[in-house]
């Protein structure tokens, strides 16, 4: 038992680490180091460290342009998918009614269709409706996949929530609003949190759905893409990615710290 | 305050669930510090009337009043009513000091009287310094006496209790009977008790509401609930009884009755209520308590005693009595209880051994329903 638990031990940490480590992060990390080298092709031999790259992405005004503009979309996608997708999780997870799990399906349903097709159905529906692209159609996109992730992941919270805790504030003085507010939102706080940053990455980065319904906009996916039509811009990118990867991969230790200070308290 | 509060009266309570009928027409009125038990089996309705008091439901039918005030549609946060719940719902972001500051927090105390009352009432429950603890690092006494101060510190007019002892082992169950009692005498609260445990109940209640299936079967203080059960259902569920079923020989004015027992013979008993049924020919039940049955080798010395032989088939050592389970003809048993007395000793009854049963008439009771 003790050797074949070392065994699984060993496979399991090989696993972990090299498997892992070398799918995931060594693309982040070669990404990251070419960022620094002075040459415009990503190839070895090494050609001297640089930072010109990153001053370059100090001066491209589109680029700034194009990262404003997906700041703001994903700002406001978040804020609507989180109140859309909270009510939805508590329809899905509290209340006993007929069709419940028809609904939950329908939640989820934008979930597992491809981007591709998403993209395409909702470039089909704006034209059908006569509505015109903008940034609100890339909103209105992305709230359609990102409240079901919303709704998703609060859901899974609210399922070990006991009623009784809300009966209790109720039976204490709490209006029902006052009941989710003091008791509900704070036990479910981890959930939402990490909901608001999984919703805000995804619109973040989304670019299939973007790039169907965003008639003139450019959001920040879309730049890259463009951009990488000259191979000139790759250095410049790489450079933009690794900035965005740190910002993104320092949110998610923010937000895993805040999460496990709301469980320990 | 212009007289006591804390008065409390349903009228024709009626829910259902679907189908499921969980109150069907309850009705009771408990006078302001009574401590008010509602006993029955799960599923008989007891929980449901329960937030019907607190307003966590609505009845479909019927009147809840608070002092003589309707108060049947106003939402939990409006009553002076307050709940400990069953499994205590203490909620588990806050601390033991912010679970029992919910309620004066929510009625805008002021912070320092909020203070001086918690650490008061922690004291009071033996849990002192306790403050800044979370509900999951208490023991499930140390829970219940948290959630009971928590809904006893805005001083409701009525407290309801969800079986509060219910998931604790015995030992602390009847430290926590006691605690409880002298609360309720020290705050002068109504308290409304509901229980699945008889011996509670008795224990507890100033009066008690024996429920089953919906219906209030009979309420009556723990004595008469127990001495006088009005039909066969109350009769079985508190304390423990021997039914004999069988069918009325003899009627004599009083509500004195032969009752005809199959195998046994005829016994007298009486009968305490809708004896104007009573009549030759009737099925009927006789409840005799096992305390109430004389055991011995001999038959009794005087005569006005109901009589039976049986054969001694198990004996059962409770420590504090000696439970005999008596084989009777066609398959009846009886169960008697005999007091341990120590010079009982040297002639003890054992196993397999003839022995008469006696018992007086006034202890069986002629059961109709």
């Amino acid at each position: 038992m003790a050797r074949g638990g070392r065994a699984i031990r060993f496979a399991l940490a090989f696993y972990t680490y090299v498997v892992l480590g070398l799918l995931i992060y060594l693309p982040i990390v070669i990404l990251i180091v070419f960022s620094f080298n002075d040459s415009r092709v990503m190839s070895l031999p090494w050609s001297g460290f640089t930072l010109k790259w990153y001053r370059i992405v100090l001066q491209r005004e589109d680029l700034h342009q194009a990262i404003w503009t997906s700041l703001w979309i994903a700002t406001v996608v978040t804020l609507i998918s989180l109140v859309l997708g909270v009510l939805a999780a508590n329809a899905m997870a509290r209340y006993r009614y007929k069709g419940r799990t028809l609904f939950t399906g329908y939640v989820a349903l934008p979930f597992v269709i491809p981007w591709l097709l998403l993209g395409i159905a909702l470039l089909l529906f704006f034209n059908f409706l006569g509505i015109p692209l903008s940034a609100w159609t890339i909103i209105l996109s992305h709230v359609t996949f990102d409240t079901p992730l919303v709704a998703i992941l609060v859901a899974a919270r609210l399922h070990q929530f006991d009623p009784t805790l809300e009966d209790a504030a109720r039976d204490l003085g709490c209006t029902p609003w006052q009941a989710f507010r003091y008791v509900t939102l704070p036990i479910i706080a981890p959930a939402v949190i990490a909901a608001t940053i999984f919703a805000f990455n995804w619109s973040f980065d989304a670019f299939v759905v973007t790039h169907f319904v965003s008639g003139t906009q450019v959001t920040f996916p879309l730049w890259v893409w463009s951009a990488l039509r000259y191979p000139k811009n790759l250095p410049v990118i790489n450079a933009v990615s690794s900035i965005i990867v740190i910002v993104e991969m320092g949110l998610i230790v923010v937000a895993e710290v805040l999460r496990r200070r709301g469980e320990a308290a | 305050m212009d007289g006591p509060r804390g008065g409390l009266r349903v009228e024709n309570l009626y829910k259902r669930f679907g189908r499921d009928v969980a109150v069907d027409g309850v009705s009771f009125d408990i006078k302001p510090g009574e401590f008010f038990s509602l006993l029955g089996p799960s599923g008989c309705g007891k929980t449901t009337t329960l937030r019907i008091i607190g307003g966590l439901l609505t009845p479909d039918a019927g009147r809840v009043y608070l002092n003589d005030e309707d108060i049947t549609f106003l939402p939990p946060e409006k009553r002076d009513i307050n709940i400990v719940f069953q499994h205590y719902a203490l909620f588990p972001h806050l601390t033991v000091y912010d679970n029992v500051a919910f309620g004066p927090r929510r009625q805008g105390w002021p912070e320092d009287r909020i203070k001086a009352e918690v650490g008061r009432l922690l004291e009071m429950v033996h849990l002192q310094g306790y403050e800044h603890k979370y509900p999951r690092e208490l023991s499930g006494g140390e829970q219940q006496r948290v959630a009971l101060i928590r809904a006893l510190i805005t001083r409701p007019q009525v407290l309801l209790l969800d079986e509060p002892l219910g998931a604790l082992d015995l030992k602390i169950r009847q430290q926590l009977q006691l605690e409880l009692i002298n609360i309720q005498d020290a705050f002068h609260i109504t308290f409304i008790y509901v229980t699945h445990d008889q011996s509670e109940a008795l224990a507890m209640g100033d009066r008690i509401a024996v429920m089953n299936e919906g219906r209030i079967l009979q309420i009556g203080d723990p004595r008469t609930i127990y001495e006088n059960p009005i039909n066969r259902f109350v009769a079985y569920f508190i304390g423990n009884t021997n039914l004999l079923e069988g069918r009325v020989a003899e009627v004599r004015p009083g509500g004195m009755a032969r009752v005809h027992i199959p195998g046994i013979g005829d016994v007298w008993g009486m009968c305490r209520h809708h004896c104007e049924r009573l009549r030759v020919g009737l099925d009927v039940a006789v409840s005799v308590r096992p305390e109430k049955i004389n055991i011995s080798r001999t038959p009794p010395s005087e005569p006005g005693y109901n009589t039976i032989t049986g054969l001694v088939q198990d004996i059962i050592y409770l420590g504090v009595s000696i439970e005999y389970i008596i084989r009777l003809e066609q398959g009846l048993t009886l169960r008697v209880f005999q007091q341990n007395l120590a010079d009982d000793a040297r002639q003890v009854i054992t196993w397999d051994e003839i022995v008469w049963l006696y018992w007086l008439p006034a202890h069986a009771l002629v059961l109709i329903d």
